[in-house]
């Protein structure tokens, strides 16, 4: 019930089955058309045969006389079967019989002609017609109306079997076609299931046969080979623009050492050792805005995440950070529900993690308070109780080079953007909230509410 | 200090003069290398301690280099210098093979340090259930810190570092390497969280005793001196 529920719940599967229905209506409203015409037809068959009868034997009783008649009707009688297809009655003004196998007179008028389907005994049914041949002597002739109704059943068997074999045939060959299609087209879902999971060298299998599904096939792989190399082509710019730039501050750099070699002025060395920290600066930029573009161009590509256990990932970070708390008097808690575990790359949540504890042990003055939270789902609170950010900037702080502030505290105005890049990267989201007082961030599956 | 037989493959001749001169400096030989072929030929003939590449050559890229020297059987330990310095290039580089990788620019002592730790590494030299340097002394399985003999009271994170240090005694051990090893990260948060960990492992080790043991080098990290 199950098997056949899958396969009618499929395209091909329902227009088969579509198909099935109007065919068992067709044979039906065939049959019913046939039944009709053979019917009305033999039964015109059998009035004009009894009608043609009457004339004959008419014409006999005017010719020899009533005797005449009954001897020819006797004969006639004597040559057929007794279950034959003929009846007569030849009977007097009161209804005596004078000859014939018709047991009695039947309920026909012969002053009117009148003809109708009259039952015999022996569950014989017959079309008789009755005539006066003069006042005192009346006919009825009939004939047997069961060869046709061994006919219409004849043809109703028929029809029926006709029509199950019909029925039979199309469920047969409507299987066969699902089955076919959906492998094919299966085939082609699992390969749009890889190519979104980051699969992007996967080809969707196109067997030659030059149909609708293998153009469809082939524009998938045209597809594919564009995005890929337009994947290919974003990560060699990237590499290029990382490389190009930071060969020549490479040299740069090495030039400073080289000059602090020689200077012993302090002043100098500060200088020069500044200008040092500003070419890490520059670069630290460089790696987050390409960190960002790469995250946000495999976004929904799940090659590369595995499963962690956040709540040890967490765990290490809130470690890592406990130290700096205590040195900048600032109350650290956190609260880490054990074996949270979910999809996603691990140095990617490290980081999302070091951001915004970074940015809130930046924003929150000696004495104040941050805790971080992990909980199933999962979820993932930063919370403060320093100045907060005003709601009209709680989400345009997740923009490049974006800050909550006039920039007098230290950083490029990256690190949330990259926060939530790599968060959507690993399926996730990150909000910014009131905590009434201070700053809340939250991460969570993107999607979920 | 031993002397290393270091080939380096570098294409830009500026960044070979100054790995060169850097390593030479503390009394390693190096052989350079201009591009994939020739590097890959000298390390199939020449026995090296060391090789240090080149993400991007002009014939070919460091990762190749390595794939092919993996393939040949070479097991020789390689560090890779790279101007594509992000996480994600870095674990594009161990995932092909290669021992550690550094970001340009880097201090030279990071460099010197880096070789040092990699060769260390190489070579095996395995330790044992108790390392002991200087007074101090690191159980390994009791995770358990020592100094003149008293116990050192160390929390789960701060024995990590202890440990690490002591594994590395006497050798400069930079902040990368700490947040690589010891935290498993594979970038540099923005704030000053190694220091405060290491001072505070300091604190502990120096508190009531009268010689220093941690001492910071500027600009590369820190090393674990012998009292």
């Amino acid at each position: 019930m199950h098997f056949a529920s899958r396969i009618f719940s499929t395209l091909f599967g329902r227009l088969s089955l579509w198909v099935a229905v109007v065919t068992i209506l067709s044979v039906i409203a065939l049959y019913a058309m046939t039944y009709w015409i053979v019917r009305t037809e033999t039964e015109q068959q059998i009035a004009r045969a009894v009608d043609t009868d009457i004339a004959g034997l008419a014409d006999i009783y005017i010719s020899g006389g009533a005797a005449e008649l009954s001897k020819r009707l006797e004969d006639r009688l004597d040559l057929m079967p007794s279950d034959g297809e003929r009846y007569y009655l030849l009977a007097s003004a009161n209804g005596k019989t004078i000859a014939g196998n018709i047991p009695r007179w039947p309920e026909l008028s012969s002053e009117n002609s009148e003809a109708a389907v009259i039952a015999l005994p022996g569950s014989r049914t017959i079309y008789a017609r009755a005539t006066q041949l003069d006042p005192d002597l009346k006919l009825v002739v009939g004939q047997n109306l069961n060869a046709m109704a061994v006919l219409l059943n004849r043809i109703g068997a028929a029809f029926a079997i006709a029509g199950a074999l019909l029925v039979l045939l199309i469920i047969l060959l409507g299987y066969g076609a699902t089955l076919r299609l959906n492998r094919r087209i299966g085939a082609i879902n699992a390969a749009f299931r890889d190519i979104s999971g980051g699969e992007l060298a996967r080809q969707v299998p196109a067997d030659g046969r030059g149909d609708e599904l293998d153009e469809l096939s082939h524009h998938t792989n045209n597809m594919t080979e564009r995005l890929s190399a337009l994947i290919g082509a974003h990560r060699d710019i990237s590499n290029n623009t990382a490389h190009e730039l930071r060969t020549p501050l490479t040299h740069l750099d090495t030039r400073l050492v080289q000059a602090l070699t020689e200077v012993k002025e302090p002043r100098q060395v500060e200088i020069l050792n500044r200008a040092r920290q500003d070419i890490r600066h520059i670069i630290a930029m460089l790696d987050s805005l390409l960190d960002i573009a790469s995250s946000q161009a495999k976004k929904g590509d799940l090659s590369g995440l595995s499963e962690i256990d956040l709540s040890a990932i967490t765990t290490s970070m809130a470690d890592l950070f406990t130290e700096s708390a205590d040195e900048l008097g600032i109350e650290f808690n956190s609260d880490i529900v054990p074996d949270v575990k979910m999809l996603a790359d691990p140095s990617h949540i490290q980081r999302i993690l070091s951001n915004l504890l970074d940015n809130a042990f930046k924003y929150v003055p000696h004495g104040g308070t941050v805790r971080l939270t992990l909980r199933p789902g999962p979820v993932i609170v930063v919370q403060d109780d320093g100045p907060g950010v005003q709601s009209a900037l709680q989400e345009k702080i997740f923009e490049r080079f974006a800050r909550a502030d006039s920039g007098d505290t230290p950083g490029h105005g990256l690190g949330l953007a990259l926060s939530r890049a790599l968060a959507e990267r690993n399926g996730l989201t990150i909000v910014c909230r009131d905590a009434a007082p201070g700053a809340l961030f939250e991460v969570r599956p993107a999607g979920a509410s | 200090m031993t002397s290393l037989r270091i080939l380096h493959v570098e294409d830009d001749s500026q960044a070979a003069k100054m790995v060169a001169d850097t390593l030479s400096r503390v009394g390693d030989t190096v052989a350079t290398a201009t591009n994939g072929k020739d590097g890959l030929s000298l390390a199939s003939e020449e026995r090296f301690d060391l090789v240090i590449l080149d993400r991007m050559l002009p014939d070919m890229t460091g990762i190749d280099i390595v794939s092919k020297l993996r393939a040949a059987g070479i097991s020789i330990p390689v560090l890779m210098l790279s101007a594509l310095g992000r996480t994600e290039n870095r674990i594009e580089g161990l995932d092909a093979g290669v021992d550690d990788y550094l970001a340009k620019p880097f201090e030279q002592e990071e460099l010197i340090a880096r070789v040092r730790a990699l060769h260390r590494r190489a070579t095996g030299q395995s330790h044992s259930a108790v390392i002991i340097f200087g007074d101090m002394e690191c159980h390994i399985k009791a995770r358990t810190a020592h100094r003149q003999g008293k116990h050192v009271a160390l929390s789960p994170k701060e024995f990590e570092l202890f440990k690490y240090f002591m594994q590395n005694a006497g050798e400069v051990v930079t902040r990368e390497m700490l947040l690589r090893d010891v935290w498993n990260l594979n970038f540099d948060p923005q704030t000053n969280v190694i220091d405060v960990n290491v001072g505070r492992l300091r604190r502990k080790l120096e508190e009531s005793f009268d010689s220093p043991v941690l001492e910071t080098i500027w600009g590369a990290g820190y090393r674990l001196l012998a009292a």
